[in-house]
Order: C-alpha cells, then structure tokens, then sequence
C-alpha cells in the first residue's frame, strides 16, 4: 500500500504531482479514443 | 504567494493527502482484477466460436474495467468499516488520500464505460451480464448482504462467477450450460476461499462488525461447512470432462487438484489451526488457477492435435 512517504513537501512538489495525474488522465482519455476508433475500424472492417 | 510547508499544502487540499495515481489504480483492486482477466480470458478462449484478437482484447478489458469499478464503489461504501479493519485501513478513502466522492465517481464513470465498450465490441447480451454483475457486487453484495448476513460471501460469490460467463457470452452471443459450469465451480469455490481468510482474520471481522461466518456461528461450524463446500465443489470441476467440454485427461488434474482441496479442508476440520487455513486459504488460489488453465491448456491442445 501507498504510505504518505509519496507527500510532497513544498508547493512545486505538489504541483508536480498533479501535473503527473492530470497527464496520466490525458493518456487515458487519449487511449480510449483511440480504442473506440480502432474498435470502429475493425467493427466496420466485419470483425465479429 | 508561495507555499512552502507542509501545513500551507495541507490547507489547500481540505485536509486530504495528496494521491499519486498509485493510489486511484489501487481503488480498482488490481489483485481481484487479476483473477477476473483470467477467469474471463478462460470463458472467452473456451467458447467453441473465435472473435478478431483486437476485440478480443478490447472485450477482455471491458470485463476487467467492469470489476475494477465495481471495487471502486465497493470502497467508497465500506469506507467505515476498512477504517476499522487492519488489512484494510491503508486503502486510499480511510488513509486519508481521496475524499468517498472521488472514488464513487470514478467507479460510476469506469462502470458506465466498461458496460459501454463490452456492448459495442462484442453484444448487449454480454454489457448487460457486465451491468448485471457491477450492480450485483457493489449493491446486493456491498450494500445488502455483507453487513447482513453470515451468507454474505455465499451469495455474494455470484458476482466473482459471472466473468468467464461474461467472456464465453461475449465471443458466442448466447449462453449454455458450459459456462454455467464455470460459474458453478467458482461459485462453490467462494466461500471455502474467503471462510479460510475469515477464521484466520476473525478479529479484524468482529471489530468490523461484519457478520462473517466465524463471527456469527464459531470457528468449528465454519471448518464443518468449508469441508461441505469443498466436497461439493470438486467434482464440479470435474463435470467439463463430461459434458464435452475438456479430455479426461483434464479430468484427472481436477480430481487430483480437488481431492488435495477437499483433504485440506478436512485438515483443517481436524487440526482447526491457523496455519492450515492459511494452507488452504493460499491452495485455494491456486487451485483455481490450475482448474482454468487446465482447461485453457486442454482446448489449446485438442486445437493442435486437429492441425
């Protein structure tokens, strides 16, 4: 488990680390467009 | 103005501990997501059809998204009692990193996808076992009957059981008696698994309140109904061999892998010592694991001999 040693200790620690969450989020939502794109292209391609 | 201490950070996040992303993954349960890609991955490479290996994956992960959220909403719920309990105060809503609201969001949102993306990759039948199943976990279960009733495990196991029922409706469409037996052995399987936990972590349970079977009826009707359920369960893994499902020879590593099952709950009948039930607890893993993957390895071998 994740004990709070992960804190940061100033502002522009703290910063950082949501910046880190915000583009994870970014990848994720990018990643999920993109797997429903493909999905369409192969669904269309007659894909079972 | 600048933030330099600990405290000025502290204010501007209400009180709360800053999340890495560690922390949201671990919202999801990744070790039970782990067991329900395999277990899934086995309902879908058994079904007698094939899907595109693309959606394969996508349906695949779908499934595992799906029981991902419904962990989510299961921690927001039970955020009081895994304050309580030792094995679990460390998860991110009691130790202090993300306020409930945050967790119930991502479940409902990871929920709504999961469902979503299973419909449009592969059938509606197969997003609505999933809907079925996240609505089963994080309400009958969570909600209804964990606080409830020492049955909790017992009904509650159903949401466990559906994934590879989920996988094999995903790649065929209908639903049959082969994946029904699938969900009858993980089914029977539940609660010898999380009864041997409970005898070990009784305390935790009783502290909790949660009326877990140890805690209500007593360490030896417990052991009395692990031995019921395993005795039960291990010629059920072995009904595949007879419905054409899988070779004898897969048969025999399930009678094998059940008789080991049963003669360690009798065991522990006996002896009613923590470290056997943490041998069963720990067999019980893996004797999961090798009914699926024998069965996996069956089909994958019955293939290779028709090539």
């Amino acid at each position: 488990m994740m004990q709070p040693r992960n804190q940061p200790k100033t502002a522009s620690e703290m910063q950082r680390m949501r910046k880190g969450r915000n583009f994870v989020l970014l990848g994720i939502i990018a990643g999920l467009a993109a797997l429903f794109y493909v999905l369409t292209l192969v669904k269309i391609g007659g894909a079972s | 103005m600048a933030l330099t201490s600990q405290q000025q950070i502290a204010g501007t996040t209400d009180g709360l501990l800053e999340p890495s992303v560690g922390h949201f993954w671990s919202l999801l349960k990744p070790r039970v997501m782990s067991l329900v890609v395999f277990t899934g991955f086995a309902g879908m490479y058994l079904a007698p059809v094939s899907l595109h290996p693309l959606v394969f994956a996508i349906a695949l992960f779908a499934i595992a998204a799906g029981a991902g959220a419904s962990g989510a909403i299961n921690q927001w719920y039970d955020r009081d009692i895994d304050a309580v309990m030792k094995r679990t105060k460390t998860r991110p809503i009691p130790a202090g990193f993300m306020a409930p609201a945050e967790a119930l969001t991502l479940g409902l949102v990871v929920s709504a996808i999961s469902v979503l993306l299973l419909g449009l990759s592969t059938n509606w039948l197969a997003a609505s076992l999933l809907a079925f199943t996240i609505f089963f976990y994080a309400l009958v279960y969570t909600v209804w009957l964990k606080r409830r009733t020492p049955q909790n495990i017992v009904i509650g196991g159903a949401a466990g059981a559906f994934p590879p029922m989920i996988g094999w409706t995903a790649v065929t469409g209908t639903l049959s008696i082969e994946p029904l037996v699938l969900f009858a052995i993980i089914f029977m399987w539940t609660p010898p698994h999380f009864w041997a936990l409970a005898l070990v972590k009784n305390d935790d349970y009783a502290r909790a309140q949660i009326p877990m079977l140890p805690v209500v009826a007593g360490a030896t009707e417990t052991r009395r109904q692990i031995v019921i359920y395993a005795v039960l369960m291990a010629p059920l893994a072995v009904v595949p061999s007879f419905i054409g499902m899988a070779s004898l020879s897969y048969g025999v590593v399930a009678s094998l892998a059940g008789a080991v099952f049963a003669g360690l709950s009798l065991k522990l009948w006996r002896d009613g010592s923590d470290k056997t039930a943490m041998q069963l607890f720990g067999y019980s893993i893996l004797y999961l694991f090798l009914v699926f993957l024998g069965l996996v390895i069956d089909r994958f071998a019955a293939g290779w001999m028709v090539v």
